[in-house]
């Protein structure tokens, strides 16, 4: 039998063809795997009388919970999403064109990996209220830290402080230096991201999915629980579980996260009752694939130009709610969110001439809140233009419009 | 009970009128990604008041962007670059937009191919009538409204005052069309140009707009159709253009071109309605040359003096009945090209069925019927 | 080649379809209370033999799309069985089940809507290879490489994205995909409906060579009676979820039997100019699937439509009334009729406008008709339907016609039926 005729179509002999569903995909590889190695670790910092795990990092049950968020997004976004790529590449021109797309994505990997890293090398620095209010280097301000570092000038009732390469980026109120807030913030950020990813997007999905497939009587109610759901005020919950827990992240992200996927998931039903009717989803069909090959396959790759952008929308609100709960100080106070820190500056306690309060223009310490607020900026617009950065990316079609 | 309506010889033809419409030398370009397409080059034609003129064309020929240049109602990639539009005694290439859009509608009307997309979907279409009638005259509401209910019943709307207050996806596809048709009526155009009005709809559905359009344009609206579909052809047109690749390969009276299809691209097109001809296939549409004759690569009569150049000139072939193909030029010889016509055209396998009874059904290669589902080689 | 398909008997048909119902329930309200049912596909019978092309024609709204789904198991049957192979496919073991699909193929109606844009084509055509688990990707590669060529599609046009691709050639992936898992039967949805003339003749000749080619049985749908005359062995002509009529294609489309197929043919515009005439159904409206007419489905636009014995009137006076009678039934009122302001209408222009007959010969006719003109005149269409309804009557409206065997095939009128005293419709 020579190679062409083997390669007819003819010739598959399917009385051998079995129907073996691969139970061992990478996707579960790295699930498991990732998983045990949490798992194993968290053990081991628990039994071990070791304070810390590695370095000086200290594990919360926030960072296990990160963690294993962290091993659910590498198995099931970042793994076929590199498939993706090494089967399709990704279109350079695409890139080159779009250096906006190149920016944000550099920006948003410079935050992961600097929020991934920090617990590992940084330790929380001591307060030192000596040397509160250091302005970053290149500037100098009339609110003299008790202690200043830097060059001192002017008349000893009129002092100007200047920055100091020992806080490049200035120091807070508990003389903490900007920088370290700064990654700490990212880590924060990086926390609501992967969280929410791992843990709050599926249930859109799933809630989309099942109500878009299956219609009838299962659609009426997940979407009359919905709509429920997107009236109930997620921020009067979060008060309420503060009043019994305390602040914590995952707190708010229970609140906020848990009650605000509604919006996702309608867009998701939408969009399966949509393809549900395309050819290649009914050629699947009758091929007898499963639904959930269907819906990984045809449905929800064919989604991506309304779900992507909305998803790292939504990714970009859960950080800003974040900051927006902190600015108003319902947060744990070890927590150095970017609003966190934001806030501090307009409620600056400014020992010396000034009085306690904000009575005084908190420009004066201007770099406590603008550093963290251009951070948290630049992190929501990268969010929204990686978002359409993606969406173009995976779209084979190349820029939207065309047919 | 049957409806004639035999070959119409139209008094606008006889007596040979001032063209309603008329295009000379139409050029529009389309802008890619690939460089500019020349989507219609060089395309001449008028229709007068009362008369249907056909534009037959495959997908990609250009027919559907040269009905849209006549209102400029264009793809923003799209423009005119070259040619002469005129409406009367007005040139519609020179307009500013405004003046344009008030003569979109109240004199020229298009209908299009997909009534969805003409149809508003949140207003009922009543509405969409009296809006239609009250934009272009100052009719007040009420006798708009019953003007809306006449024009729904001319179109064929069954319980018209029952439905004047539907909205449009209420209505079955067919009866859409309908509608997208009593809205192109609603402001008394002089020509509608419609768009392959016909081609989502039923065959009974389609039997019935044919018999609409043929009511309008007895009433002396001028109608400029584009279509894929010889047998709407056949059963509306005055005149037909052939069109392939921007261009116009054949025009004349639809008899004259049916009985004997000059372009080697026409035959080809009629031949693929014969299951029994020997066909070539279609070409791939990224060989399609932008100059000479653009159907040489496909063509089984190409010679040398196909490529290069503008397209041929139209030679006439008896009266009105012209052709733009090297071999009908004054100093080259037809013979091999004229004996395929005669094997190409549909009158031909029509001829035995016509003195026939009964059955005056739509019969095509009336003949050749029991072949036609046999072993085609 | 495995051999397989000498595999089963040689008698039994190897599609064969009995009596299929599909309804879709018209809910209402939360609890989803059943108000109705759109009898989208109602008491279907046929069969398919091997290699056999079998046209399923009909307008939208005659079901046709939805019987091209419950034979590839999309939707479930209401009701009736379908045999594959002489197998109930109803009561499928998993296994079975998995041949069943592997067995038959679908092209879908819109080439541009069938394939999965985030897909290429050649991911595309060797997906029923991974669905059903033909794991070895470098064979699966070449078998579709293989086949694209087979379908007149260069080797290298596999990496590439459905955009990329004109309505031809996409149609032609579409039925590489469909021929991949070697099937017995395609199920082919409008294939060419999409397609240019040309284009169209270049697909159906495709389709047909890998037919015989491989004997593969194919059920074509469509409402193209060109491309059924060119491309079927048989036709079922389907109008409003029933089968009017069946038999040879040549026969049928020569010499239909039921008045539906001949309207049918008689829509489609002759390709001669010269020719411009068709026989009119009675009224337009096709009826709702939901509430379909009562007897035979079609008699409300039926131009054969049968008079009862004791009408006894001219058959062309009988057909400009019946006429009247359905067209101011379904409200196809036309525009010079309707009332809009209080001024009546002259009755001459309702006769005239109907072709009405100025005498007849039956007294409690003529009454009618005339009770009829003055209410249609005053704008009362309904008191003009009653009076119409009680004297134009027909068997048409009371008795389904049952299927009888003509010519071959079958057709579904009464006036095929030997009780009734009329002859079949034409000559």
């Amino acid at each position: 039998m020579s190679d062409d005729v083997e390669h007819r179509f003819e010739n598959i002999d399917w009385e051998h063809v079995s129907d073996s569903r691969r139970v061992v995909t990478t996707e579960r590889v790295v699930f498991v795997c990732g998983m045990a190695l949490v798992l194993a670790l968290a053990l081991y910092d628990y039994r071990s009388d070791d304070l810390f795990l590695v370095a000086r990092w200290r594990p919360t049950f926030t960072d296990w919970v990160f963690l294993s968020a962290l091993v659910v997004v590498m198995a099931y976004a970042v793994v076929p999403l590199l498939r993706w790529v090494r089967r399709h590449g990704v279109r350079r021109s695409t890139l080159r064109e779009r250096p906006a797309v190149l920016a944000a994505g550099t920006f948003l990997a410079l935050v992961g990996t600097v929020g991934l890293l920090s617990p590992v090398v940084m330790s929380t620095p001591p307060l030192r209220f000596e040397h509160a209010f250091h302005p970053p280097v290149g500037f100098s301000s009339s609110v003299v830290p008790t202690d200043c570092l830097g060059r001192e000038t002017g008349e000893p009732f009129e002092r100007v402080c200047h920055g100091t390469w020992e806080y490049p980026l200035g120091t807070n109120e508990r003389g903490h230096p900007m920088g370290y807030l700064l990654v700490e913030g990212a880590r924060v950020t990086l926390y609501i991201a992967v969280i929410s990813l791992a843990f709050i997007i599926p249930f859109a999905g799933a809630v989309g999915v099942v109500a878009g497939y299956r219609g009838g009587r299962i659609d009426d109610l997940l979407s009359a629980y919905i709509d429920v759901q997107l009236s109930i005020p997620a921020i009067i919950v979060y008060f309420v579980g503060y009043m019994y827990w305390g602040p914590s992240i995952l707190l708010l992200l229970a609140a906020f996260g848990l009650l605000s996927w509604g919006g996702l998931a309608r867009l998701i039903r939408s969009e399966v009752i949509q393809r549900r009717s395309d050819g290649y989803v009914l050629f699947a069909r009758s091929l007898g694939a499963s639904e959930r090959y269907v819906t990984a396959k045809h449905v929800l790759p064919n989604s991506t130009n309304t779900l992507v952008p909305s998803l790292f929308q939504l990714l970009a609100l859960f950080v800003l709610l974040e900051a927006a709960v902190a600015f108003l100080g319902f947060h744990h106070l070890e927590t150095y969110s970017w609003g966190a820190t934001i806030s501090e500056s307009v409620n600056a306690a400014v020992e010396g001439q000034l009085h306690d309060r904000a009575d005084d223009p908190a420009y004066r310490i201007w770099w406590v809140s603008t550093l963290p607020a251009v951070a948290l900026t630049a992190t929501i617009v990268s969010l929204k233009i990686l978002g359409d950065g993606v969406r173009d990316a995976l779209d084979p079609r190349g820029e939207r419009g065309e047919t | 009970m049957t409806d004639s309506h035999a070959p119409r010889r139209r008094n606008a033809r006889e007596d040979d009128s001032t063209p309603l419409l008329s295009v000379t030398d139409l050029r529009t370009v389309i802008r890619t990604a690939e460089g500019p397409l020349h989507a219609v080059d060089g395309v001449s034609f008028s229709v007068r008041p009362g008369e249907t003129v056909c534009i037959v064309g495959e997908s990609g020929s250009g027919k559907s962007i040269t009905c849209r240049s006549v209102t400029r109602l264009l793809p923003s990639a799209a423009e005119i670059v070259g040619g002469e539009l005129t409406l009367g005694e007005r040139s519609l290439r020179a307009l500013p937009p405004e003046e344009l859009e008030s003569i979109r509608g109240d004199r020229i009307a298009h209908v299009f191919q997909n009534p969805q997309r003409s149809l508003d979907p949140v207003y009922p279409v009543g509405e969409q009538i009296t809006e239609t009638i009250r934009i272009h005259t100052a009719t007040p509401s009420e006798e708009a409204r019953r003007r809306a209910l006449t024009l729904l019943r001319r179109v064929g709307i069954p319980r018209a005052h029952e439905r004047i207050d539907d909205y449009p996806h209420e209505f079955s596809g067919g009866m859409q069309q309908r509608v997208a048709v009593a809205i192109a009526l609603a402001g008394e155009p002089e020509i509608l140009v419609a768009d392959e009005p016909t081609t989502a709809v039923d065959a009974t559905v389609q039997a019935r707009l044919i018999e609409l359009f043929r009511s309008l344009t007895d009433e002396g609206t001028a109608l400029l159709l584009v279509t894929h579909d010889l047998r709407i052809v056949s059963a509306l047109a005055d005149r037909v253009l052939v069109m392939y690749a921007g261009t116009v390969v054949e025009r004349g009276p639809v008899e004259r071109v049916f009985d004997r299809p000059l372009h080697p691209y026409t035959q080809a097109l009629f031949r693929s309605y014969d299951a029994t001809a020997d066909r070539e296939s279609a070409p791939p549409r990224r060989t399609i040359p932008a100059d000479g004759c653009r159907f040489r690569p496909a063509c089984p009569h190409a010679v040398e003096r196909c490529a290069g150049g503008d397209q041929p000139t139209f030679q006439g072939h008896g009266t009105d009945h012209e052709v733009s193909c090297v071999h009908f030029e004054p100093d080259a010889d037809a013979t091999a090209v004229l004996a395929d016509a005669r094997r190409s055209s549909p009158g031909r396998a029509m001829e035995p069925r016509r003195d026939g009874e009964g059955t005056q059904d739509e019969g095509s290669e009336g003949p050749e019927g029991p072949g036609a589902m046999g072993e085609p080689e | 080649m495995t051999g397989e398909r000498s595999s089963g008997d040689s008698g039994t048909p190897l599609l064969s379809v009995r009596n299929l119902a599909v309804h879709y329930p018209i809910t209402k309200g939360w609890l989803r209370r059943e108000v109705g049912r759109v009898r989208a596909v109602d008491g279907l019978s046929f069969d398919v033999d091997r290699g056999e092309a079998l046209g399923l024609v009909g307008e939208s709204g005659s079901g046709k799309t939805t019987v091209a789904h419950t034979l590839c198991r999309l939707e479930e049957p209401t009701d009736g069985e379908i045999r594959f192979r002489g197998q109930p496919i109803a009561d499928q073991s998993t296994a079975e089940r998995r041949s069943f699909t592997r067995r038959v193929g679908l092209v879908v109606q819109d080439p541009h809507e069938a394939f999965n844009p985030r897909m290429t084509v050649g991911e595309a055509v060797a997906e029923p290879l991974v669905v059903h688990g033909f794991d070895d990707q470098g064979r699966r590669e070449a078998i579709v490489a293989d086949l694209f060529e087979r379908v007149g599609l260069s080797t290298t046009d596999t990496d590439r994205f459905p955009h990329e691709f004109s309505g031809g050639e996409l149609q032609r992936i579409a039925i590489a995909r469909a021929l991949i898992t070697n099937p017995d039967l395609i199920v082919a949805d409008e294939p060419t409906s999409a397609l240019d003339a040309r284009v169209r003749a270049d697909i159906l000749d495709l389709l047909d060579g890998i037919r015989r080619e491989h004997d593969i049985a194919v059920v074509f749908i469509s409402h193209d009676l060109d491309v059924v005359r060119r491309f079927c062995d048989r036709v079922a002509v389907m109008y409003l979820g029933e089968i009017v009529e069946t038999g040879r294609t040549e026969r049928v489309l020569s010499e239909p039997k039921h008045p539906y197929t001949r309207v049918l043919l008689s829509a489609v515009p002759a390709l001669d100019p010269r020719e411009r005439t068709h026989e009119r159904p009675l009224t337009d409206v096709i009826p709702d699937p939901a509430d379909p007419p009562s007897g035979c489905r079609f008699h409300t636009r039926c131009p054969a439509v049968i008079p009862d014995p004791d009408v006894t009137i001219l058959p062309e006076a009988w057909r400009s009334l019946v006429r009247f009678r359905f067209t101011v039934e379904v409200g196809e009122i036309p525009p010079e009729l309707a009332v809009d302001s209080d001024e009546p209408i002259a009755h001459d222009l309702v006769r005239r406008t109907f072709d009405l007959p100025e005498r007849l010969e039956d007294e409690t006719l003529q009454a009618a008709v005339d009770g009829a003109v003055a209410a249609l005149a005053a704008g009362d269409e309904r008191e003009a339907v009653e009076r119409l309804k009680a004297v134009l009557t027909t068997p048409c409206e009371r008795r389904e016609p049952a299927v009888e065997t003509v010519d071959g095939g079958t057709v579904r009128c009464l006036r095929y039926e030997s009780d009734i005293d009329a002859s079949p419709p034409g000559r």
